[in-house]
């Protein structure tokens, strides 16, 4: 018994020593940074062969079944739920930023909207305008068909075709949402709404053909025909751009590539792929899984070289409709990233979906190419009442005071933050309250007691940053509230250090309660 | 105690040290970074902070017993995976829906505790008519000739009523046992005085339902049925000479009555959240001859799907109240309610406890274990008592085990089920499609 009680005070001690470890400033006092992961290394084994366009031959139905289960045993209760014990995603820095990498690259939340340049983004993402185009394998899918092809200046594409009774059914939706996923950081294979006409087609020598049951056997033209012929001469479809480099399969939600030398975390603890949750939530991803994912290897050298890691098939994006569940996708498509999503990671999400203003998601529904005006206006409707859905939700549930800055001011530094329910128009700046309070780590001192004011925004004194120990972390904290609420929300704990007479934002926790 | 003294040292040491460890600036590798990244920012190798790997060790108790029935099953999981890989699952699918999916011929596999191993095959054929119909039937054989049948059509909308749909459901089912287990009637019944009588049953039922909202279903219930048994065993309690009521005749009925069913399940099949609540009410009205066997039938279902720490790890709580209340010719003992294998209680034989009324409290935990297969976990509580100015809450029996679900194809699913209840380890092998 005694061993027993001694076993679970150390295991306890373990714990509690992890729990109080948590909230390290352990990077750069830096919001937006990279992770080394592009270090080369040597081309691990392929033990299956893969094929590019293996993911477009599973329908969605098929896809509900190809979810990986994550977990098994009760480790999963504890890594979501039990108070301390809560795994949040180890991938972000002293900002709760994620790093760019060979996952994610900061765009829209970094640098904000840029409606201008939507267009501009699709203008090396379609395939040659004249020439032949080379079939080198067709898959048939379980609805439509899916062609590979190589244009006149050697790059390759995934052309899955519009039904041929409702042309942009497909390809706009799917342009759209490639878009927006690309556009918020995801390393999306760019999609392209385009027009084909099927006399430009040409066979390749050894065109295959993956048919049912992934059957592989060859081309040839009278098969090439009979896929195509219910289409007219000139084909709608969404060209997808292959990404450069060589395939090499699908990437689980979960777990880790262990061939993959820079793969040192496992995805499930990922941000970027736990907040796609709430993005497959805005552009109306159900059906998003491993099928929709694509590493390639891009080498360095003869030998070397590192992996990149792709989204490439988002032609299943449904068509604007209802509104989504305000924390993610339906309940019957989660992987294992989805599945741990917490708020935090939701609020990541939110705070990168929120970006995408009004005029933003017109020049991206306008770039998609929608049939007609109607479709187009229900998209940008279907966008909007979700992004907006999405906000109200995860603002209103963590504090959502975000862009904090400290500047030199006349006495001291000056302190200010963005409140982004009020930027997102779920708030109105006059009836909101913020207050401030400076104190040692873990509160063991206040140095400065709360201070309210009308606006995100305070000053520090000298006098008071003077009494801060050079190099010593201490704790701002900042929350707000309606006026007439009775409850602040849930504080945002500023890491503050002082150089004397100046000090520095070395980091921020946002309390989930 | 110094060896105690010396543990709890070694413990707030680590509570101690592990902090001040992961205080430590990571070891950053001192290459350059890549031409590919932003050349404006700085770069680092973000690498999982010790609290994590300190929360992963700590944890990890929690996680064997998944791995060890990770383990268990990892030649069924692999070999599922290589079936998904070279599209066997689909293979078999096509053949038995002939490609279409309005048609399905497929095999049936049923081995219940107490019985003998039985299968055969069952059709479903959907949409038969184009409007919306759907037509279940399916045939049984056990190795001692033990037969069974079932036949279901269903249609959602058969006509309407002020706007509302009224549905249509009628289900046919026929059962020739050979041998049908009879322990005796109460909750206190013996192991031991098992014996046995041949049963015949016949049932036919006709619902009408509306969905005034999309939750709630309030159905109308018209139908018949009709037990027989005999030739019962002389082994334990013996039938044949001391014939419990009811024994060696047909009972025939008209059956009338209603129902009220809530249902919020987000899916009906493997459902994750929600519930299903229903009472039905029934009045089984005796049409033979030599007594009055006439009862009512009172049934409430409480199931409830409890979403835990993932959507894929859900807990089933399920409470079936069964009650029978009988006219003053006495309920016919092959009509009382059975709590066994089939009716949840699944660590005893088939026909174990047998009573006017009974009620069972089940728990289950469901969890995945690979692409294609999810295990569970299960507790059940019950018993059978005669009638409700009888029930209390004691002499409960109660049996745990678990088990697993194998998705051979997409709709077709093998049931592994064990229990243990005190009289030996029961084993429920089950081949079916998915049904709501």
């Amino acid at each position: 018994m005694r061993r027993f009680f001694i076993a679970v005070l150390a295991a306890a001690a373990l714990i509690a020593s992890a729990q109080a470890s948590a909230y390290d400033l352990r990077y750069p006092p830096v919001r937006w940074m990279s992770d080394l992961d592009r270090t080369p290394h040597a081309l691990p084994v392929v033990r299956h062969a893969y094929d590019p366009l293996d993911g477009f031959l599973l329908s969605a139905e098929q896809d509900v079944q190809a979810i990986s289960s994550f977990a098994t045993g009760l480790g999963g209760a504890s890594r979501k739920h039990l108070p301390g014990l809560k795994v949040e995603a180890i991938d972000t820095n002293n900002f709760d930023e994620v790093a760019d990498s060979t996952w994610f690259t900061n765009r829209i939340g970094r640098y904000g909207a840029r409606p201008d340049e939507v267009a501009d983004s699709l203008s090396n993402c379609s395939p040659e305008a004249k020439g032949a185009l080379i079939v080198s394998q067709a898959v048939v899918g379980k609805y439509r068909p899916t062609l590979l092809v190589q244009d006149a200046s050697g790059n390759k594409f995934a052309i899955h075709l519009d039904p041929p009774d409702s042309p942009g059914k497909i390809s706009s939706p799917a342009t759209a949402a490639a878009l927006i996923l690309s556009n918020a950081g995801f390393h999306v294979a760019p999609h392209c709404p385009v027009t084909i006409d099927r006399g430009r087609l040409t066979l390749a020598d050894h065109a295959h053909l993956l048919g049912a049951y992934g059957k592989r056997e060859e081309l040839t033209e009278e098969k090439l025909s009979s896929l195509l012929d219910k289409q007219p001469r000139e084909m709608r479809a969404v060209a997808i751009r292959m990404p450069e480099g060589r395939p090499f399969g699908r990437f689980q939600f979960t777990g880790r590539l262990y061939s993959d030398k820079n793969d040192r975390m496992r995805h499930q603890d990922r941000r970027e792929l736990r907040g796609l949750r709430v993005m497959s939530s805005f552009i109306g991803w159900a059906s998003i899984s491993e099928r929709s994912t694509y590493d390639v290897f891009i080498e360095t050298t003869d030998s070397a070289g590192y992996f990149e890691h792709w989204l490439l098939n988002l032609t299943d994006v449904e068509e604007p409709g209802s509104l989504p569940n305000p924390i993610g996708t339906g309940a019957s498509l989660l992987n294992g990233a989805f599945a741990l999503m917490t708020s935090l990671d939701a609020f990541w999400g939110t705070k990168i979906v929120a970006k995408y203003s009004d005029s933003m998601i017109e020049a991206i529904v306008a770039a998609a190419r929608y049939p007609d005006e109607a479709s187009a206006q229900a998209a940008i409707a279907g966008l909007k009442s979700r992004r907006d859905a999405l906000i109200r939700y995860w603002f209103t549930r963590l504090s959502p005071l975000d862009g904090f800055a400290l500047d030199p001011g006349a006495d001291g530094v000056l302190l200010s933050c963005n409140d982004l329910a009020t930027g997102a128009g779920i708030a109105e700046p006059s009836q909101r309250r913020y207050r401030f309070q400076l104190q040692s780590p873990y509160g063991r001192a206040i140095l400065m007691p709360w201070r309210e004011a009308d606006a995100c925004s305070i000053g520090i004194e000298n006098d008071l940053l003077n009494q801060l120990r050079s190099g010593r972390a201490y704790e701002l904290l900042v929350q707000v509230k309606d006026v007439g609420a009775q409850w602040w929300m849930a504080a945002v704990e500023l890491a503050i250090k002082s150089n004397g007479d100046s000090a520095i934002i070395a980091g921020l926790n946002r309390r989930t309660r | 105690m110094r060896r105690e003294c010396r543990a709890i040292l070694i413990a707030v040491l680590i509570a101690v040290a592990l902090p001040a460890w992961a205080m430590q600036p990571p070891k950053r590798a001192p290459a350059p970074p890549p031409q590919t990244l932003p050349a404006d920012e700085p770069a680092f190798r973000i690498t999982p902070p010790a609290s994590y790997t300190a929360k992963r060790i700590a944890l990890f108790p929690l996680e064997i017993p998944g791995y060890m029935l990770k383990a268990l099953l990892w030649p069924v999981g692999s070999t599922l995976e290589w079936m998904e890989r070279n599209h066997y699952s689909d293979r078999v699918q096509d053949a038995i829906s002939f490609k279409s999916h309005k048609i399905w011929i497929y095999p049936v596999v049923d081995k219940s505790p107490g019985t003998s191993f039985g299968g055969g095959v069952a059709v479903k054929v959907i949409d038969l008519f184009q409007k919306g119909d759907n037509i279940n039937a399916d045939y049984r054989v056990h190795v001692n000739l033990d037969m069974f049948a079932d036949v279901s059509f269903r249609k959602d909308e058969l006509f309407h009523i002020g706007g509302v749909p009224v549905a249509l459901a009628f289900k046919g089912n026929w059962a020739k046992r050979g041998s049908f287990n009879f322990f005796g009637v109460g909750n206190n019944s013996l192991e031991s005085n098992q014996s046995s009588w041949a049963e015949n049953d016949l049932d036919a039922t006709v619902r009408f339902g509306l969905k005034p909202i999309h939750t709630l279903s309030l159905y109308a219930i018209l139908g018949g049925s009709a037990t027989s048994t005999g030739n019962a065993s002389t082994q334990g309690i013996d039938p044949a000479n001391n014939p419990p009521r009811g024994y060696g005749r047909w009972l025939q009925y008209i059956r009338m009555g209603g129902g009220i069913t809530h249902d919020t399940r987000d899916v009906t099949w493997n459902p994750r959240r929600g519930g299903i609540h229903s009472l039905e009410v029934s009045r089984f009205q005796y049409m033979g001859t030599g007594g009055n066997f006439s009862y009512n039938d009172y049934r409430l279902l409480l199931n409830q799907y409890i979403p835990l720490w993932s959507p894929d790890h859900t807990l089933m709580l399920r409470n079936y109240w069964w009650l029978e209340q009988q006219s003053s010719g006495g309920l016919p003992v092959p009509r009382m309610t059975v709590l066994d294998a089939d009716n949840w209680l699944r660590g005893f034989d088939q026909g174990r406890f047998r009573d006017r009324s009974s009620v069972v409290f089940n728990a289950e935990y469901y969890f995945p274990l690979f692409r294609r297969v999810r295990g569970m976990m299960l507790v059940d509580y019950g018993r059978v008592f005669n009638g409700l100015s009888n029930f209390t809450f004691k002499d409960f029996k109660y049996s745990a085990g678990g088990g697993f679900d194998i998705e051979l194809t997409r709709v077709i699913i093998a049931r592994f089920r064990a229990a243990y209840g005190g009289e030996g380890v029961k084993f429920l092998l089950t081949l079916l499609r998915k049904q709501p």
